[in-house]
């Protein structure tokens, strides 16, 4: 996953339900070197949780785009594709650029 | 090994009294190893014989996966709080870091593997989660924690059922932000998400709930409470007498 363009992560999931996996598997490949340009919030929610409250995966890139995924419907590597997809128009960007 | 050879080696099957000869060998003697083409060890002994004839165990008894489910059987058999956790590409000094700060307060974190803790969950209340027949016999099962074996999973044992320790280790926990994330917690055999874990931490330790109940039962039944005690004992007592009674007016 291309996560260099990434400015902040949001991502809320709930332990004991089946859409944790690929939320946590995406918290888990963000590289401890983007500590300083990448801000990561979480949330872990509950039964007893407001049901506003819903599992939620959502991205700032550096243009201040921002992309979002429910991780009950995706798995982990689709979750990838889908947030890959703008990070490649960026690298693309960056190499006409330079 | 060479403390095994020497303790091994030190024992000679006709030097011992006669009865513990006719009783089952738990080691092979150098000449059945070279039969069956074990390795033996130095002295001769043969180390996985002596192993397996003990416990038949799915995976090798000698292997990292056998020692795991052991382990984990360990901590949770030995710790009266499991907090389980999701851990996020700790650094060095992190890791070093927060162990040190939960060491603090008696805790121990372990990073561990989902599979093989799963393992031992489906076969948590089997006298030998590792052993063959039991996880076999067990597979089927579905732990409520195991949902959360999802991911990078870490736990942090208690050994106390404490709710100050657990609330001091929630505070390190917030220090942590993302890189520790709490989950989930068995506390006592039972499973609790993490707002039954925020009320845990609330309450009062156990001995001062003891303390509390016996000095509301000093103070509301004194002595009364005494004679509420003894009345079944009474009872039973006058009513043994009578019957004695009613037996010899009958014989007469």
């Amino acid at each position: 996953m291309i996560t260099k363009y990434f400015t902040k992560v949001t991502v809320k999931f709930d332990p004991f339900a089946p859409s944790a996996r690929p939320a946590r598997l995406f918290l888990a490949r963000i590289p401890p070197s983007l500590k300083g340009q990448c801000q990561i919030n979480h949330q872990v929610l509950t039964q007893s949780s407001p049901a506003s409250e819903k599992p939620i995966i959502e991205v700032t890139y550096k243009d201040k785009h921002i992309l979002q995924a429910d991780p009950a419907k995706m798995t982990y590597s689709e979750l990838q594709q889908h947030f890959d997809a703008h990070s490649r128009k960026l690298v693309l960007k960056d190499s006409i650029a330079v | 090994m060479k403390l095994l050879a020497s303790v091994f080696g030190g024992l000679r099957i006709s030097a011992l009294p006669k009865p513990f000869q006719v009783a089952p060998r738990l080691y092979s003697t150098a000449a059945a190893s070279s039969e069956t083409g074990a390795k033996p060890f130095a002295s001769g002994h043969n180390l996985d014989s002596i192993l397996t004839e003990k416990r038949k165990t799915t995976k090798h008894i000698l292997s990292r996966k056998t020692f795991l489910v052991d382990y984990y059987t360990h901590l949770n058999r030995t710790n009266e709080i499991v907090l389980y956790v999701h851990h996020n590409n700790l650094v060095k000094t992190e890791n070093k870091k927060f162990r040190t700060e939960l060491s603090k307060n008696g805790a121990k974190l372990t990073l561990i593997r989902n599979s093989i803790y799963n393992v031992f969950l489906k076969s948590e209340n089997e006298a030998d989660p590792a052993d063959e027949q039991t996880s076999k016999k067990n597979k089927d099962v579905k732990h409520p924690i195991a949902p959360l074996l999802n991911g990078p999973t870490a736990i942090i044992t208690v050994p106390k059922c404490e709710p100050q320790v657990v609330e001091k280790i929630l505070k390190t926990l917030k220090g942590a932000n993302e890189k520790l994330i709490l989950i989930g917690a068995k506390i006592e055999q039972q499973v609790f998400n993490i707002d039954q874990v925020d009320e845990f931490k609330k309450l009062p330790s156990k001995e001062d709930l003891q303390a509390q109940l016996l000095g509301t039962l000093t103070v509301l039944g004194g002595s009364g409470l005494v004679q509420v005690l003894e009345t079944p004992a009474k009872l039973l007592y006058l009513t043994g007498k009578e019957l004695v009674k009613m037996n010899e007016e009958e014989s007469d």
